[in-house]
């Protein structure tokens, strides 16, 4: 009898088990597979682009193509250092006809130079190139201050004009010179990734634009993207002080650790104060988190220059975007949003 | 009621020495550390890094450019003749998920092997 249940109650057991193995078979035959993702890693937009994608609908190597091809394009018409550029054009001949792209791209930077007081200047490449911050090739040093000076009198966003119905754009300043870096990198991003959704919206992956970030789409179409903010003083590029996790928009850090010299024991970096002619004092790392990476890029910039003290560092959610700030003393602030990124 | 015999037990306690077994085998022989590098310059191959030591990298004309370690599992640029240095400060990698990077001569350092516990996926500075 004992024997009888104990032969009955294996069976159960062997048959719950094959119908659980019989179940996990099955879910593993219909389940969806994750998205195979291709990388890519090119020099362009004077930094180091690594992307990550995988197409739904389209081929990983054709969304490859498109985000490649766009960024270099970008790069093309708007590096101030490339002679075909617009920028090049316009810095030279002091107007152009520009189209509308180019209009966007210049009304960008100057309504953003405006809303900062001109904490973002697009008119501050005379004063990059002084301290030797305008190319990786140029003898980084500190300028006498007679120079400063001399270039702070030309620096003045206010004297660009933009005509729109004549498709018109004028340098009315003798020496003044446009310089879109801070923003171009960031626009470059946002419009690969756009056309990349254009043809396919289930598209996943980022561009990493040497740091600044623009997410495609979230990891295999349901988790965050984790990333990592570097720690401004660790001795390591990689170590990180905290992690925030996107499933869409961007994210741009600017700190004074990335391109810097020291003359004596001062640390000179390249994020220069279009007001005293010197790098930012009050702040060395600013990450930003917005919808595009044009603003985050321009704003890290922008917050950085303003400092760690800057009363209206809370204003700038009302841009659509969350910031944190990190002072020479490493205190740390932020605005209210940005802790929800800290969740997954 | 004995509902496990002998016999039962012996495959339970094979299956189970089995399984553990792959476990243990995957964790011990997984390679946590990076096992080298890989020197691309200009996207093309240079150099690869496979065993400890201190290593010169030149361009076309033999002109030098950079000096990379590879020591206890990581990987670091130690001298540069570019301006920004930017290689020089991006100090130790010791993940698959990070390069060092020098812009101006179009160098890029990827290390081999090494498992990503980073616990990141990408770096935002």
């Amino acid at each position: 009898m004992q024997k009888a249940n104990s032969d009955k109650i294996k069976l159960v057991v062997y048959i719950s088990m094959a119908v659980i193995a019989l179940i996990l078979i099955i879910f593993l035959i219909l389940r969806e597979p994750d998205p195979q993702y291709s990388e890519r890693s090119f020099q362009t937009l004077g930094t180091y682009v690594t992307v990550r994608v995988a197409g739904e609908k389209v081929s990983t190597n054709t969304l490859l193509d498109i985000i490649e091809n766009e960024l270099n394009r970008i790069n093309d018409k708007f590096s101030a250092n490339n002679s075909s550029s617009v920028i090049y054009e316009l810095n030279k001949n002091r107007e152009i006809k520009a189209d509308d792209e180019t209009l966007f791209l210049i009304n960008s930077a100057l309504n953003i130079s405006k809303i900062t007081g001109s904490a973002f200047d697009l008119t501050v490449r005379p004063l990059v190139r002084l301290w030797g911050f305008d190319d990786e090739f140029s003898e980084k040093r500190l300028p006498e201050q007679w120079e400063i000076e001399n270039i702070l009198n030309i620096i003045d966003y206010r004297f660009i004009e933009v005509d729109e119905s004549a498709s018109r754009i004028r340098i009315l300043k003798e020496g003044l010179e446009i310089d879109l870096g801070g923003i171009a990198k960031g626009y470059a991003v946002d419009r690969a990734i756009n056309r990349v959704k254009e043809i396919d919206a289930g598209a996943t992956g980022f561009v990493d634009a040497g740091g600044d970030i623009g997410i495609i789409g979230p990891k295999f179409g349901k988790l965050p993207w984790s990333i990592g903010i570097r720690n401004p003083r660790a001795e390591s590029a990689y170590e990180i002080n905290d992690i925030v996790h996107l499933y869409s928009g961007s994210i741009a850090t600017s700190g004074d650790y990335e391109r810097f010299f020291f003359e004596g024991d001062v640390r000179y970096h390249h994020i220069l104060d279009p007001k005293t002619g010197y790098p930012a004092k009050n702040a060395i790392s600013v990450t930003v988190i917005g919808d595009n990476l044009l603003m985050a890029d321009a704003l890290a910039t922008a917050i950085f220059v303003l400092g760690y003290d800057n009363p209206g560092f809370d204003y700038f959610t009302n841009l659509g975007v969350q910031a944190m700030i990190i002072s020479p003393d490493l205190d740390i602030k932020e605005t209210k949003g940005f802790n929800y990124f800290r969740g997954k | 009621m004995k509902f496990i015999n002998k016999k039962d037990l012996i495959v339970l306690i094979i299956l189970g020495g089995i399984i553990s077994s792959f476990f243990i085998f995957s964790y011990v022989f997984s390679d946590k550390n990076v096992t080298g590098a890989n020197v691309f310059i200009d996207g093309v191959l240079y150099m690869q890094i496979g065993s400890e030591g201190r290593y010169e990298i030149f361009d076309n004309e033999n002109e030098y450019l950079q000096t990379v370690i590879f020591n206890n599992g990581r990987i670091k640029v130690i001298e540069s003749e570019c301006k920004n240095k930017v290689c020089e400060h991006t100090g130790w990698i010791s993940n698959s998920n990070q390069k060092i990077i020098c812009l101006p001569f179009k160098i890029v350092v990827e290390p081999i092997g090494g498992k990503d516990d980073s616990g990141v996926d990408l770096y935002t500075w």
